[in-house]
């Protein structure tokens, strides 16, 4: 191996050098690796005693020219995963045409990367990581961690001898990179645009989550063991009103009515055993206008992070679930037996929602009904749907009879939710009953005429299975958690004014070029800023309001730290940290009010039960 | 002069010598009265073997252009279309064999010489097919892709080299 890549890989990568330091390529029986006519090294493979190319046997290099011709859009990125080394040609001519671009590599074949090592120098000044080998999750924490560091697209470079070679590891690797970029995508679009609204959410909504049941904290439901139906509001719920309406008559299932799928069932006049909803938008108010006070024969189960503006439009009984966006509930409440708390994971629709609490709650068979993920007779939503839906891209996907069906990205990623979800919950059976939807990866696809005939027999469900009328959190544990918030409170703004303080420092001492100084505040602005993480209101409130620029200014400070020119340092540290506290200021003032009013109503909910 | 004798009936079917001599006798006999006047044109072999160089010619640059585009899929592993680009080449060369065949059984007198030099660059053919088989056999597109990029295309522009030499000095 090359002394130069040895000590790359033992000072930046000893995890990867560990993986290839016994492998010598000489003497791999089935790899040969020998000078190409153009005199570049290249190798081939054994296979059935025929030798099969890693590489050109002519000129390597321009056959790496020719594979990275496919990419006209180079300029748009500033990073690039390379995936599959090969022997490292196409790396190198990659990084001769483009030698600022900043790459990351995976090549899950050990022996792969060994034969690099040993005949091309390593991109020392281009790498930002490396991955070798082919375990699931450490790749698939390579994927994310690749695209959490970034926080922009990136150009993935795929060898095409390795898709051959190894084509169990690329598909699997494929739809592990699609996932994550999927998701990562969801994430970060869902964040910016909710991150201050499920605050404000969950804590406008908390006087009433805190007076209503728990539902995931209440194990007297009787829903054990039992067949629930999540209906959703895809075209093919129109096709179902009627078999639907024969299992509410007859009790043969729980109904959950997900989202919009309500107007759908209460035009047909069919009440559901409940209604989910969980929008955070103001738009959710839209689907809450079908809902009169003649029709509310149904608890609604809502999402604490819920959009308040909705909650106060529904007059019937609620019932509350806490998501995984709700920083207010968690912090607050507590089981007064001590059971443990559940959640519900935030996800791009309310059927994932939905499917997260049926099988939290119990059930051992969940029936899909109205779960299209696709263009059905060109219709997106059931009949029930008053707004519009714009004709989008769309693409192709398996669909439930094994052919396909057309489908478009934001149906893709809800699917890809849900999919993870059921695949969580092992012990139950999923039975997808949509005509003409796309396959959902865990379930059966079975008629819903078929699943009544075969399974849906016994009258079981309880109309008023809500009735229970108890409230389990601990007062105690309210009112202690509700001190040390005021206390926490009060000192925000006094920490935030000393972290300013600091920098004020810093943009004088760097003007009149006293860098020892400078460097000493920013070791006194480290040990500030932890202080104030651990400050609760900050961290409850404050920082998950600004969790999008949190991460963005986490990500330049750590940029930040390897520049070596002390005035754009100091010029970049004034800067980041100046625009993160901008938006912090601006938040603690905006909910100022509505933090009080939390006050206010834990005061009281706290005294009425004490007495 | 070298002269040779067939022709082609109005509805484009060629015959050879003996079946053309049949025909023009039939036809005589069949039709005397009504025929004025009868002209009997001599084809030049050279003028022939040039036509059919030029033929061979248009084939070798047609090849070329097809299998230009075939290297880089093979390369860039696009295995969708890849495979059937295999189907082209083997067609064209089938054809080039033809053509080869073709001409080298009517090589006017005088020419056999330069011909040859041709012959012995076109045995080349047979053996990088050979490479190409065994890289259809592998599924090895980079030796496919090698194959015909740094064998195959170099071998038909010599060999169209060579016809374009000649052409210059039959003109």
């Amino acid at each position: 191996m090359r002394i130069e890549n040895i000590n790359f890989l033992k000072k930046q990568y000893i995890n990867e050098y560990k993986k290839i330091e016994k492998i010598n390529p000489s003497n791999i029986d089935d790899i040969d690796y020998f000078n190409a006519k153009n005199g570049e090294m290249t190798a081939s493979a054994n296979i059935n005693e025929k030798k099969f190319s890693l590489a050109s046997e002519y000129d390597p290099s321009f056959e790496s020219e020719i594979i990275l011709n496919q990419y006209d859009d180079v300029d748009d990125y500033e990073y690039v995963l390379f995936y599959g080394t090969g022997l490292g040609h196409h790396i190198n001519v990659f990084l001769k045409k483009y030698p600022d671009k900043k790459v990351f590599i995976y090549e899950p074949d050990p022996v792969m990367f060994a034969l690099y090592v040993e005949t091309h120098d390593l991109p020392f000044r281009n790498t930002v990581n490396i991955l070798v080998g082919s375990d699931p999750s450490a790749r698939n924490k390579f994927i994310s961690d690749t695209l959490k560091k970034i926080q922009q697209k990136i150009l993935l470079i795929e060898l095409p001898v390795h898709k051959k070679v190894h084509a169990k590891l690329y598909s699997e690797f494929r739809e592990a990179f699609n996932r994550i970029i999927v998701s990562k995508k969801v994430y970060t679009e869902v964040n910016y645009a909710y991150q201050k609204r499920w605050i404000l959410n969950g804590m406008e909504n908390f006087a009433t989550t805190v007076q209503t049941q728990n539902i995931l904290l209440n194990d007297k439901y009787n829903f054990k063991g039992k067949t629930a139906i999540l209906v959703a509001a895809g075209p093919s719920l129109d096709d179902e009103i009627e078999n639907l309406r024969y299992i509410k008559e007859n009790g043969l299932a729980y109904i959950f009515s997900a989202g919009w799928s309500i107007a759908t069932l209460l035009k047909n006049e069919i009440y559901p055993h409940a209604f989910t909803s969980y929008d955070p938008t103001p738009q959710n108010t839209k689907v809450f206008k079908f809902i009169d006070d003649e029709s509310v024969k149904f608890p609604l189960v809502y999402g604490s992070t819920i959009g308040h503006e909705t909650l106060e439009l529904f007059k019937g009984p609620k019932l509350h679930m806490i998501t995984s966006q709700d920083t207010t509930s968690p912090y607050y409440l507590k089981s007064k037996d001590k059971a443990k708390m559940e959640y519900v994971m935030d996800a791009p629709n309310i059927a994932t929602i939905t499917i997260q609490l049926l099988a939290k709650l119990g059930f051992k068979r969940i029936i899909l009904v109205g779960q299209n993920f696709a263009f059905t007779n060109d219709k997106l939503i059931s009949s029930g749907y008053e707004g519009t839906v714009a004709a989008r891209k769309s693409e192709t996907v398996k669909d439930v009879y094994g052919g396909y069906v057309k489908t478009e990205d934001k149906f893709n990623k809800m699917r890809f939710s849900m999919e993870t979800f059921i695949k969580k919950s092992k012990d139950v059976e999923y039975i997808n009953t949509t005509r003409g939807g796309a396959h959902i990866e865990g379930t059966v696809f079975k008629h819903l005429d078929e699943v009544m005939k075969d399974e849906l027999i016994e009258s079981f469900a309880n109309d008023k299975w809500y009735e229970l009328n108890s409230i389990n959190y601990d007062i105690d544990y309210m009112e202690s958690q509700f001190k040390k918030m005021h206390a926490d409170f009060e000192e925000v703004e006094v920490e935030l004014k000393k972290i300013k303080d600091i920098v004020k420092k810093i943009k004088t001492l760097a003007r009149d070029g006293n860098y020892k100084q400078v460097e000493k505040m920013y070791g006194k602005l480290s040990v500030l800023f932890n202080d104030l993480k651990k400050n609760v209101y900050y961290n409850r409130y404050i920082m998950p309001m600004n969790r999008v620029y949190y991460d963005l200014f986490l990500l330049d400070v750590e940029e930040n730290k390897n520049e070596k020119n002390q005035i754009k340092k100091a010029e970049n540290i004034i800067n980041i940290l100046g625009k993160f506290l901008f938006e912090c200021e601006k938040d603690i003032k905006k909910i100022q009010p509505t933090y009080k009013k939390i006050q206010e109503q834990v005061s009281n909910y706290i005294s009425r039960n004490r007495s | 002069m070298d002269t040779y004798i067939n022709g082609k009936l109005d509805n484009g079917v060629q015959l050879e010598k003996k079946e053309y001599i049949e025909y023009i006798t039939h036809l005589l006999a069949n039709n005397f009265d009504a025929i004025e006047r009868i002209e009997i044109t001599l084809d030049d072999m050279r003028l022939r073997y040039f036509e059919d160089l030029k033929g061979f010619d248009v084939l070798l640059e047609e090849i070329i252009v097809k299998v230009e585009k075939s290297y880089v899929r093979f390369y860039q592993n696009n295995t969708v279309e890849v495979w059937d680009d295999f189907m082209i080449l083997i067609e064209s060369v089938g054809a080039l064999h033809e053509k080869y065949n073709s001409i080298s059984a009517q090589v006017p007198k005088g020419r056999q010489v330069e011909w040859a030099s041709v012959g012995n660059k076109f045995s080349n053919v047979n053996r990088v097919l050979m490479q190409m088989q065994e890289a259809v056999e592998l599924k090895d597109e980079i030796k496919m892709a090698d194959a015909i990029k740094w064998e195959f295309i170099p071998l038909v522009v010599d060999l169209r080299n060579i016809i374009i030499d000649i052409l210059n000095e039959v003109q």
